[in-house]
């Protein structure tokens, strides 16, 4: 849905390039994370090192991101879409460092990882990760296309991966108790979970956000009929 | 494009040309102004002023006008007044050899009131019938067929010679309602004769006041009358006693329309010498443009009428200035308290 | 509210009078102005279609949209204004002031006037003094007792908050004033004979932005007495100053509501698109 253009070519060129920091911002996130969970799963460290490198670029484009939003409010005066549009940018952008700061947290993890040899346990976080960064890819889709059914339905499958994380720390506590030796090993992968668990909690976020900005709807805080 | 340089040369030339015809035509108008007012003025003087104090000729303007005798008398040229000269034929009882010329001694103080008075008188009819005839017009009437009708009629009375305004009311005023020749029938006549300009005049005014003061006048709760009484006439009067000035030029000047309606050639009493106050207003006056006329055609010419005339014309054309002063003081004044 | 004006006594219907309390926001509002299904047309030219709102009483109710979708010409009906328009009419629907048609055959325009003050674009102060101006619509509402125009005077421009700056010279004519100021007089002019609403008609499309916003204060502290209906090209003004907002187009009323929702979430896409600036 491609709404019609201002009549002020500036303003349009202001909210597009908004929408794509945010857009290439969400990329580089989503790269570093597939890149730290590749890091991880293939025992690679120069993912992991990249994975890190790249967050830098993240924050300066969260910086980026707020000051073109301020700049938006002050010049054009935006309402309606266009100014749920600007805040939901604005708010967004906060969750998507996060997700990389969460990236960086799992390509650390995994770096220490690698220096030991590799736990089969390791294929617990395959799941999760899935679920996860298929959260993050339908929340920024679900802004990109102010789809608001899939944002809706983004909320919901938070639950989903709470209980997947909640297993996954009970699978890895009984490791810990049964092989001492690998502790170390066992605590990262538990690490890892909450970081992946994190990264849904952010895309709930971005996802509610997007809600805001399609339909005007604050969908935060709402008891969600509970499927555990 | 540039245009080449003889061209640009050609356009200063044909300017400059058309420029000082222009400038001629401007002199010319200034050269046929000053004459006539020189022509009057140095000729006028001989008569109306004097060399020695009070430097103006008062008995040439407080005097009736009285036939003068010339004759010689023991070599010497003697030109006496009607009064004089009886007075001199008590004491001299020969016969002298009289030429007699009508209008030639006194003064034409008897024709100064009666313009006055009949520039006045007529000014306030037009005024009256004429201001509220464009507030009609401008304020309250639809535009229509009708409406149209009126206002060619008025152009049309616009075009009306003179003379023939003069029958009008003649067979109106004098013969119809029985006023006789009276400053009644005159102001009415002349009234009527220079309506359609202060109409026209006074439209122009009213226009130009601006809408936003009648609109903000109404939206306060006015009615229509108290809006155009408060708001829109106070500032539309500086335009209208403006028109009222030329009205005032052509009043004071016309002959054909006062020649049978108001005109005496000659009058013994003074207007104010009425029996009853009523009869002031049924009474014929003396006034200044026909007793030039007067003066000019109805008697043989010499040098003696052509003093009257000139001095008559010269008083004439300064009472119609200080009239027409008088006018643009009330206006100024009038402006400088409500200026917008 | 105690009237300094004797309004004349002849009319069968009075127009009601409302108490001048400022509204609490939970309580319904009372409608000032009811305009129902109206249809107008400048001779056989038809400038507005069923328009139908409500203007709540004691409140600031702003028409925007684009030039020539009738919005001035609503405003113009309410105090009939534009019965000095030949062949402007009303040829269907009503407004009613306070439950009253005010087309009715019985209402006195006059009196009518008197209750729906109007405020204009261009400021038309009148060529007289200060003083003068404002005294003008008491003096022909018949009130001739100096101490109560002169008090009527402190009042109106006291509360067009221009009294402090003119208070000394009252006697000076109304153009030595900035625009802003003969805006502002105009206001006060406008309050000086207590009318129940204050119509404003872009009153501050001609000023300077630091006048603009001494407008719009005066407007919000006049809201808790007076109804006001204002017209305004600037959305950002309808914005900051009125309660309510209804839009304009082509002579159809397109949404009406409360301005946070028209600005933030409005329901008709042609007046989103209006307000982001994607047409109009």
């Amino acid at each position: 849905m491609t709404p019609a253009k201002h009549i002020l070519g500036t303003f349009d060129e202001a909210l597009s390039s908004l929408r794509n920091n945010v857009l290439m911002m969400a990329g580089l996130a989503e790269r570093t994370l597939d890149r730290a969970l590749k890091g991880l799963l293939q025992r690679d460290d120069s993912l992991c090192t990249t994975a890190i490198a790249d967050d830098e670029e993240i924050d300066q484009l969260e910086k980026q991101i707020d000051k073109d939003g301020v700049d938006v409010l002050v010049r054009f005066q935006p309402v309606a879409s266009d100014l749920r549009r600007v805040v939901a940018a604005m708010k967004l952008s906060p969750n998507i460092e996060r997700i990389a700061d969460q990236a960086t947290n799992i390509a650390r993890r995994a770096r220490k990882l690698n220096r030991h040899p590799p736990l089969p346990e390791v294929e617990i976080i395959v799941p999760i990760q899935a679920h996860a960064m298929a959260m993050f890819k339908d929340s920024i889709d679900a802004f990109a296309r102010e789809d608001v059914d899939l944002g809706r339905e983004i909320v919901a499958r938070d639950k989903d991966l709470d209980y997947m994380n909640k297993m996954a720390n009970r699978r890895l506590t009984d490791r810990m108790a049964q092989d001492p030796k690998q502790l170390r090993g066992y605590l990262n992968l538990i690490f890892v979970s909450r970081c992946l668990e994190r990264v849904g909690d952010h895309a709930t976020n971005i996802a509610e956000d997007a809600v805001y900005a399609a339909a005007a709807e604050d969908i935060r805080h709402q008891t969600v009929a509970a499927a555990t | 494009m540039i245009a080449a340089p003889s061209n640009r040369q050609r356009s200063r030339f044909v300017e400059r040309i058309v420029f000082w015809i222009f400038r001629i035509a401007t002199y010319l108008v200034l050269l046929c102004a000053t004459y006539i007012f020189l022509d009057i003025g140095i000729k006028g003087s001989r008569t109306v002023f004097t060399r020695a104090a009070p430097f103006v000729n008062l008995k040439f303007l407080t005097e009736p006008p009285q036939t003068l005798y010339v004759f010689d008398y023991n070599g010497k040229k003697m030109e006496l007044s009607d009064r004089q000269f009886r007075d001199w034929k008590t004491t001299h009882k020969e016969d002298v050899d009289v030429t007699s010329i009508s209008y030639s001694a006194g003064g034409i103080w008897p024709c100064i009131v009666g313009t006055a008075l009949l520039v006045i008188g007529s000014m306030t009819v037009a005024l009256f019938i004429g201001i509220s005839c464009a507030i009609y017009l401008s304020e309250y009437s639809r535009d229509g067929r009708f409406i149209r009708l009126i206002r060619v009629a008025i152009l049309n009375l616009a075009g009306v010679p003179s003379i023939v305004f003069g029958l009008f009311g003649f067979g109106l005023f004098v013969i119809f309602f029985g006023w006789n020749v009276s400053l009644l029938s005159g102001w009415f006549t002349l009234g009527l004769m220079v309506l359609p300009a202060i109409i026209t005049a006074s439209e122009e005014s009213l226009r130009a006041v601006p809408q936003g003061l009648r609109e903000g006048s109404l939206a306060l709760g006015a009615t229509k009358w108290q809006t155009i009484r408060k708001n829109v006439l106070p500032y539309a009067l500086p335009g209208i006693l403006t028109s009222s000035i030329l009205g005032i030029a052509r009043v004071a000047g016309e002959t054909a329309p006062i020649m049978f309606t108001a005109a005496y050639a000659m009058r013994d009493e003074m207007p104010w010498q009425v029996s009853h106050w009523t009869n002031f207003f049924f009474q014929g006056v003396m006034a200044l443009p026909y007793h030039i006329y007067v003066v000019s055609s109805k008697i043989p010419q010499n040098e003696y009428t052509e003093r009257v005339q000139y001095g008559t014309a010269l008083v004439f054309l300064i009472v119609v200035m200080m009239i027409a002063l008088t006018s643009i003081l009330l206006r100024e004044k009038q402006r400088r308290r409500l200026s917008w | 509210m105690v009237s300094l004006i004797e309004m004349p006594q002849a009319l069968p219907q009075q127009l009601p009078r409302q108490n001048d309390r400022p509204l609490d926001e939970t309580e319904t509002a009372e409608i000032m102005i009811d305009v129902r299904d109206l249809d107008f047309a400048y001779g056989g030219n038809k400038v507005l279609h069923n328009v139908s709102l409500d203007i709540p009483a004691q409140a600031v109710t702003a028409f925007i949209g684009p030039s020539g979708c009738g919005k001035t010409t609503l405003l113009r009906c309410i105090n009939r204004m534009n019965d000095l328009i030949e062949g402007a009419r009303i040829t269907r629907g009503a407004i009613h002031l306070g439950g009253v048609d005010i087309n009715a055959p019985e209402v006195d325009v006059v009196d009518l006037r008197r209750r729906v003050g109007m405020v204009f674009q261009k400021s038309n102060p009148f060529p007289k003094s200060i003083y003068e101006n404002i005294s003008y619509g008491l003096r022909i509402a018949g009130v001739t007792k100096r101490s109560r125009i002169d008090e009527a005077v402190e009042k109106s421009l006291r509360a067009a908050a221009l009294w402090d700056e003119v208070k000394d010279r009252l006697d000076a004519n109304a153009f030595g004033l900035s625009g802003g100021q003969q805006q502002r007089l105009c206001i006060a002019r406008a309050l000086a004979v207590e009318p129940d609403v204050v119509l404003m008609d872009e009153p501050c499309s001609a000023l300077d932005p630091i006048a603009t916003a001494k407008i719009e204060e005066l407007i919000h502290d006049l809201r808790t007495q007076y109804t006001i209906a204002i017209v305004t090209h600037n959305m950002q003004q309808a914005g900051r100053v009125s309660d309510h907002t209804g839009f304009f187009y082509l002579g159809k009323l397109i949404e009406f509501g409360p301005t946070t929702k028209i600005f933030t979430n409005p329901s008709e896409k042609r007046t989103e698109d209006y307000i982001t600036g994607r047409f109009g």
